[in-house]
């Protein structure tokens, strides 16, 4: 989030808007006699690497075994919803991508109940990619999936009500969160694209299709693009399937995907593999982890003797500098205003 | 609170002729239905006559509402109804689309609500095929020349109504059909997706620009 605060004379000093809390975006004020402090937020649709250890640190969300299991019994909650609704995976893959962009701007304490950010989350997704369901059908099917054995809930019931209200808060949250940029591409058609330019054959297009679903549960769909993280899947199902890889792996460029971004991208997926295998959908059939550790020191070694250099934070403008946790308040103390990029919000200014 | 036939009869066409497209008309019609079950051969039979009697916009209306019907007997294990629905399959389309002026309009219609018949399992693809050609066969045969006479109350309520069964569409359309839904959906994909072109490398060129704009290298 980059946002700044100038707040024009007239408005209490000690308003809560801190000048220079947030990196600058720029200011406009109501034309007219009173004068209210206007913030900008531009949106991030990517973070690196770095921009992520900036914004954990500031969370103090730890990433404890414990947190990563409240994690994944996310994911599980949203995917199990979702099929009971019969979405497609881009709704799930959406959801789940919102939910770990929320936990990295906004601190478990303040929103500690991570099922209902899921399924907050999931509400979005399903408006985002248009595969609409009332929120109501959400909660039930959520509480169906909770309670398999347990009596049906009432249409009426105040629970469900209860739920509904804090949805709707939530759900607001995740768009502030998400600067309401619902720009967002998904690997899977790539995955297809890819695998019948290059003949590869329904069954590897199928693995890496699945890998993609898994590529969801890892930050790499906010740090790298659909594409790459398509052409990374279609290596790792081949590999794992035995299958020539040199079609595509040494001509990535063709792809229009970076070298350096596929290798990083293979190793996220392999440490998702490596260290929790069973919250995947590889589990049942490579049980085995030797093929993803020695795939592993492969992409490592070739890392090692590549030109890639350890990329230094560098700051050429405004945007690139570190992200801030969110101040979910902040709505209340002025205007808030959700840009898509620095460019719109410097035209506006000219304009005013 | 039970009722004889006769009442039961009066009330469910009462309720058929309320049919409009939103969903809560049809569920409404749909939950009578369910709940007079034991009656469920007389209250078809209304079906049967409200199609014969209706205005050819309500007759889509009521095409709709099989739907919905079909769908809560399948829920509660009910047969009588979607049996009664696949044995009559072409009788009750002859209705909505008969050979008259004005019901070209339904045909599209026709075709959309048999289509959701078989995603919703209640007819099968084989009957979906069968009944299919003999709408293009109808469609054929209806005189395109005939300017129909509706009236401007008609039109603008069937605008209405299209705009609400296209909403309901909207909702309904992206859902994953029967199955493992991961499986189904690659398989879908993989017939359906179109080849790598010059549209998907601009859009590859601009996610990149995008990613070096947020990711210094």
């Amino acid at each position: 989030m980059a946002t700044r605060s100038t707040p024009k004379s007239g408005s209490p000093a000690g308003s809560g808007f801190v000048s220079g809390a947030y990196d600058s975006g720029s200011i406009g004020t109501a034309p007219s006699s009173v004068t209210f402090p206007t913030l900008i937020q531009i949106s991030r649709p990517y973070l690196s690497a770095e921009h992520i250890a900036i914004l954990s640190q500031q969370a103090n969300n730890s990433n404890g075994v414990r947190e990563s299991q409240s994690r994944f019994h996310a994911f599980a909650l949203i995917i199990n919803t979702g099929n009971q609704l019969r979405f497609p995976v881009r709704t799930l893959g959406s959801a789940m991508v919102l939910f770990q962009q929320f936990y990295l701007f906004n601190s478990l304490q303040n929103f500690s109940s991570v099922s209902d950010t899921a399924l907050a989350c999931l509400l979005v997704a399903s408006k985002m990619e248009d595969t609409l369901k009332k929120i109501k059908d959400i909660l039930i099917a959520a509480y169906n999936v909770r309670h398999p054995n347990g009596p049906e809930i009432s249409l009426d019931s105040q629970v469900l009500d209860e739920q509904r209200r804090r949805s709707l808060f939530l759900e607001r949250q995740v768009l502030e969160t998400m600067s309401f940029d619902f720009r967002v591409k998904h690997p899977h058609p790539y995955v297809i694209k890819f695998c019948r330019k290059l003949t590869l054959g329904s069954e590897q297009a199928q693995l890496a299709w699945l890998i993609c679903f898994d590529s969801y549960k890892t930050l790499a769909p906010l740090k790298h693009t659909a594409h790459a993280i398509a052409l990374a899947s279609i290596y790792i199902a081949g590999v794992l399937l035995d299958r020539d890889i040199s079609g595509y792996a040494n001509n990535t460029a063709d792809f229009l995907v970076d070298l350096h971004d596929y290798e990083n991208i293979i190793l996220e997926l392999l440490e998702l593999y490596i260290d929790w295998l069973p919250q995947t959908t590889l589990a049942s059939r490579f049980p085995d982890l030797d093929k993803f550790m020695s795939m592993r020191i492969e992409v490592n070694k070739r890392l090692s003797h590549s030109n890639g250099s350890d990329n230094q934070f560098e700051s050429k403008n405004d945007i690139l500098k570190a992200p801030k946790i969110r101040d979910f308040t902040i709505g209340d103390k002025g205007t808030m205003r959700y840009v898509l990029d620095s460019e719109r919000a410097k035209v506006e200014e000219s304009l005013l | 609170m039970p009722l004889d036939a006769f009442e039961a009869r009066l009330a469910f066409t009462d309720l058929l002729r309320r049919l409009n497209a939103s969903v809560q008309s049809a569920t409404k019609c749909a939950q009578f239905a369910i709940r007079y079950k034991d009656l469920s051969e007389d209250l078809y039979s209304c079906i049967v006559e409200e199609l014969e009697l209706t205005s050819l916009n309500s007759r889509v209306n009521i095409l709709y509402f099989l739907e919905i019907l079909g769908e809560n007997s399948i829920r509660i294990g009910f047969p009588d109804y979607v049996d009664m629905i696949r044995r009559d399959l072409w009788e009750l389309l002859d209705k909505v689309v008969p050979v008259l002026p004005g019901a070209l309009a339904n045909i599209a219609l026709a075709r959309k609500a048999i289509d959701n018949l078989q995603r919703k399992t209640i007819i099968t693809e084989e009957e979906l095929h069968r009944v299919t050609k003999r709408l293009e066969e109808r469609e054929a045969q209806i005189s395109k020349d005939e300017i129909s006479s509706f009236s401007r109350g008609d039109i603008l309520k069937r605008m209405d109504e299209d705009r609400e069964r296209h909403k309901r569409m909207r909702e309904n359309i992206w859902v994953i059909p029967q199955g493992d839904a991961i499986q189904v959906e690659f398989e879908n994909a993989w017939e359906t997706t179109s080849d790598l072109g010059e549209d998907d490398y601009d859009s590859m060129k601009e996610e990149n620009n995008l990613l070096k704009q947020y990711v210094l290298k």
